[in-house]
């Protein structure tokens, strides 16, 4: 709350959104008693669906406006916090405390222990799970990350940054690994549950062609990642692992062309002060200019010419 | 990246086996109706099937396990099956899956690849090499036991399998003609012969009321797996709305023009193939367009098809030419309606 305050007085806003979702009830109930009174603060409720945590998903849902291609949520005039970072800039002006420390999700897909914890930064996960009580012999794989957007870690000693938000345990191997990628049966599953309006269904068949045009137009670089789409698919396509690989492949090609066009630039301009060069050397000589002005008398010949031609043909006219 | 507490709600295997689960009561409505020969016929297509399969799999020097894992063969069959004659003799049925199967699926790449249809290519060429077979929807005579009518339609399919012998055997009354028995073909034949329409009008009448009984609950119970599908999620509900809305209203429209010149839409829907075009074989993903505007773009252009071809053509039933010409056009449609996208102001 006063974190807001203080963003609020900062940036000269007016009004703060705050973002629930539908299951926490009892969250909702307490910040309604405290926001009562208050013009400056609105609760919305967010329906539980994945990923209504993502930036430019959120924007769409709370205001019905799309944040522009290749720009930030700013230019629309939104600001988007996370709850860490207010929380901590509140501690930081009011308080006087360093960012030492932050709040971390633990989930496990048993049912054992899951919870927020609070965590300092810099504490090696191995000592984490330990003090919790996780005995490292049950635990398959450890992610950083959610279930779904996770990235593995394979050495424990991995320390929390400010940057982590939660960690994913599985405790059986994996069964899915044995599951190989099958052909697409172009069933359409993948388009439906998008939350950016992409077809991954036709941007896997141009990637497989190396159709680079094509990617480019149905949006490759508006991906946000999530990998819903890789849930859905009944043939088991990692679909996210094409697009990230395309989205470089296109950059590539876009600083290609960047170089290609300089390249050109630079080679005209050479040719150009080549040219200005041989001009004033040749300045005194006469062939040089000859050449010149024989163009220009070439040129008033030519409309001498013309004038004749049609005073010719329009007294052939009077007289008829 | 895939992880075991989040399934995957839908296999490959597990949506063409509810599709086949859905396929069920248009399967026993068309059984109780037409008599065994519908089983014969799909259990030997199954069959036949698979053996192709296995066959085209080898040339093609791939694994046969992943392969056959994904069941689609079996739906194919499956559907190709319910769509033929219940009398049709087995070479007839064998061609038919030849062309189903090796040249409009493996030919053109296999599972996913393929531009057309294979149920109504195979369809397709069995109407076109042997029209005379494939209009000759005979009733089940009810009279025989349940032995009997298997030892029947099985010697019919498999052994003798000559014209005359399958007409005679099961309707008394004419030994010519009047094999024809849909009243689509019943409606053909009024078009076209207008003069001897009072003579032959008494007979059809009364054999017409209880051919389009069996027709309409064909059509209703392939309409209740249908739903089934929808609600289930497995097949997207714009494909059957907008192909059954156009036919509707065409044939609205041009009945209450002429009633005579033309059908009446409970003929066009309650008649031939519609309800099983509409959700089992139109609905083919792999044939049909990906994009929601597309989909819509190609049922509107089956349900045009369809008419056209009913009313204005020799073929009484147009649903495998109307699928698989719409079929043709889906990379074009395709093309030109792309997703809006996020963020690019296209409104």
């Amino acid at each position: 709350m006063i974190g807001c305050k203080i963003i609020c007085w900062i940036t000269k806003i007016k009004t703060v959104l705050i973002a629930i979702q539908e299951d926490n009830i009892q969250s909702i109930s307490k910040i309604q008693h405290l926001i009562k009174n208050k013009s400056l603060f609105k609760i919305c409720i967010i329906k539980k669906k994945y990923p209504a945590g993502s930036s430019k998903v959120l924007v769409k849902s709370l205001t019905g406006k799309e944040v522009p291609h290749g720009k930030h949520s700013i230019d629309i005039g939104y600001l988007i916090f996370n709850v860490a970072t207010i929380f901590s800039i509140k501690r930081a002006i009011i308080n006087g405390k360093p960012l030492t420390e932050r709040v971390v999700t633990l989930m496990s897909d048993k049912n054992l222990l899951s919870g927020n914890f609070w965590v300092r930064i810099g504490t090696p996960i191995k000592y984490f799970l330990t003090s919790n009580k996780l005995k490292q012999s049950f635990i398959a794989s450890v992610y950083l990350g959610g279930p779904f957007m996770g990235k593995k870690i394979n050495n424990l000693n991995h320390s929390i940054l400010k940057k982590t938000n939660s960690i994913f345990i599985t405790h059986k191997k994996e069964k899915n690994e044995s599951i190989s990628e099958k052909t697409c049966i172009r069933c359409g599953y993948c388009s439906y549950v998008c939350p950016v309006n992409l077809l991954p269904q036709q941007l896997y068949w141009y990637i497989k062609n190396k159709n680079h045009v094509q990617t480019k137009k149905h949006y490759v670089l508006d991906c946000i990642e999530c990998k819903a789409c890789e849930k859905v698919c009944p043939s088991y396509i990692p679909l996210v692992k094409y697009f990230i690989q395309e989205k470089n492949i296109l950059k590539n090609i876009t600083l290609e062309n960047n170089r290609k066009k300089m390249s050109l630039i630079r080679f005209k301009t050479r040719e150009q002060r080549l040219f200005n060069e041989k001009r004033m050397i040749h300045e005194n000589n006469d062939t040089f200019l000859m050449k010149k002005k024989d163009k220009k008398i070439n040129n008033i010949t030519k409309t001498v010419l013309k004038k004749t031609l049609q005073d010719a043909i329009e007294r052939m006219k009077s007289k008829q | 990246m895939n992880f075991p507490c989040i399934y995957h709600v839908y296999s490959i295997r597990k949506i063409m086996f509810l599709v086949i689960v859905a396929c069920l009561p248009g399967i026993f409505a068309k059984y109780y109706f037409f008599g065994i020969g519908t089983l014969i016929q799909i259990f030997f297509s199954i069959f036949i099937s698979l053996v192709l399969e296995i066959i085209i799999l080898k040339i093609r020097s791939k694994n046969i396990k992943n392969y056959l894992q994904d069941t689609s063969v079996v739906l194919t069959s499956v559907l190709f099956g319910v769509s033929i004659p219940p009398l049709l003799p087995w070479w007839m049925t064998s061609i038919g899956l030849f062309f189903a199967i090796v040249v409009a699926k493996h030919l053109y790449g296999g599972i996913g690849q393929n531009i057309f249809n294979p149920a109504m290519v195979g369809y397709a060429v069995l109407l076109i090499s042997f029209p005379v077979y494939m209009n000759n929807w005979n009733e089940r005579d009810f009279s025989l036991s349940f032995f009997n009518d298997f030892k029947k339609s099985a010697y019919i399919i498999f052994f003798k399998n000559d014209i005359t012998t399958v007409s005679s055997s099961y309707l008394n009354i004419i030994p010519d003609a009047f094999t024809t028995a849909t009243p689509l073909n019943n409606f053909k034949i009024k078009s076209h012969l207008k003069d001897d329409f009072f003579l032959k009008e008494n007979i059809i009448k009364n054999k017409e009321v209880s051919i389009q009984t069996s027709w309409k609950c064909i059509n209703i119970s392939f309409f209740l797996g249908g739903i089934f599908l929808l609600f289930t999620k497995i097949i997207c509900w714009r494909i059957p709305i907008s192909f059954l809305s156009s036919l509707g209203m065409l044939s609205i429209i041009t009945y209450f023009y002429s009633k005579e010149l033309f059908m009446s839409p409970q003929v066009h829907f309650f008649s031939g193939g519609t309800m099983i075009c509409a959700f089992f074989i139109a609905t083919d993903p792999v044939t049909a367009a990906c994009n929601n505007v597309g989909k819509i773009v190609f049922g509107i252009i089956i349900g045009f098809l369809v008419w056209i071809i009913r009313n204005y053509s020799d073929y009484p039933d147009a649903i495998a030419f109307s699928v698989l010409f719409a079929n043709m056009t889906v990379p074009l449609v395709d093309y030109y309606t792309k997703s809006s996208g996020y963020g690019r102001n296209n409104i």
